[in-house]
């Protein structure tokens, strides 16, 4: 795994265990003389550990994550990401309850109006963010069925699979067991 | 963050396709075994991504228009170097050339948000840009109040 010119991971789905993660240039950095915020990436990846093994607690398997930190970015401000989960679960609240019941600070919810503003940052962030500095989206497939550009669904994957500020396509992590 | 009028633009678009998508999404939703109550619950993830990226773009159009966020403690004291560029109108390879460094230097600097530029690099990248950051100390309670 290396960074392209675009300090972006060549578009791909790299699989890989937390602990591959620990240890790959998304958390140890690029071997180069650049500044590189290791202790803050690794507290990253531990913070979403814990939000990944109540996903597979309650059955989630495809969880994938993306933003800043799977870019070539000293200090990312956070990890976002998006997993599949199954529409009525999510629809129904059931998804959210039972993930709730087993995060201590009940940080599972997509609501818009509990998002809050945290000083300096652009947008207003999910409790889950505020917490663990961490951004997990539920995607539930698309009955629309509307593809983008390179073929991906709307929304979520396609999203995720390219830069936030310029759109630029762009390799994503999914976690494994 | 948003950096370029071309990535607001294509943003801009966005929001409308998001818009666009929601409503088509909102419509398929209803038509399947779901309360209106369950369709809005689905549905909550997207709006919720939308609303962030339209946060995005009022940051961008702001910072346009000379309108900056205090700096507290240095904390995003790099985002607002990158917003006071944008504000100027100078492109990454201007700056470079005021600063007599490689465009590649001030893409890097950008992308990490000048995370580990020393204070004197901070310094000379205000001063190629003839920003004035007046630092005003307050004890934390003060601040707070």
């Amino acid at each position: 795994m290396e960074f392209n010119k675009d300090g972006l991971l060549p578009p791909e789905d790299y699989s890989l265990t937390l602990n591959e993660l620990r240890s790959s240039i998304l958390v140890r950095g690029p071997h180069n003389d650049l500044p590189w915020d290791v202790k803050w990436r690794l507290y990253l990846v531990d913070n979403l550990e814990a939000l990944v093994q109540q996903l597979w607690d309650v059955g989630i398997e495809n969880i994938y994550i993306d933003g800043s930190f799977v870019e070539e970015k000293a200090h990312p401000n956070d990890i976002d990401g998006y997993f599949e989960c199954d529409l009525k679960e999510l629809a129904s609240g059931e998804l959210e309850r039972k993930l709730n019941a087993l995060d201590p600070y009940k940080i599972w919810t997509w609501d818009s109006s509990s998002r809050k503003s945290y000083r300096g940052f652009t947008k207003k962030q999910l409790p889950m963010w505020h917490k663990y500095r961490v951004e997990l989206y539920p995607h539930f497939g698309q009955p629309s069925g509307i593809l983008d550009e390179y073929g991906n669904q709307q929304q979520f994957p396609a999203a995720f699979r390219k830069t936030r500020d310029s759109f630029l396509p762009k390799g994503i992590v999914k976690i494994i067991d | 963050m948003i950096k370029t009028e071309s990535a607001y633009k294509k943003a801009l678009e966005k929001l409308q396709e998001d818009q666009d998508f929601i409503q088509k999404q909102r419509k398929v939703l209803a038509d399947m075994d779901l309360t209106k109550e369950q369709v809005e619950k689905a549905l909550q993830p997207a709006i919720t991504f939308h609303e962030q990226l339209k946060e995005e773009v009022i940051y961008y159009e702001r910072i346009k228009r000379g309108e900056f966020e205090p700096i507290i403690n240095f904390h995003n004291l790099g985002k607002s170097l990158i917003a006071y560029r944008i504000y100027l109108g100078l492109s990454q390879q201007e700056l470079a050339e005021r600063l007599d460094v490689s465009p590649s230097q001030v893409s890097r600097d950008e992308r990490n948000e000048y995370y580990g530029a020393t204070l004197e690099r901070l310094q000379h990248v205000m001063e190629a840009m003839q920003m004035i950051a007046k630092t005003e100390i307050q004890s934390e309670k003060l601040l707070l109040a």
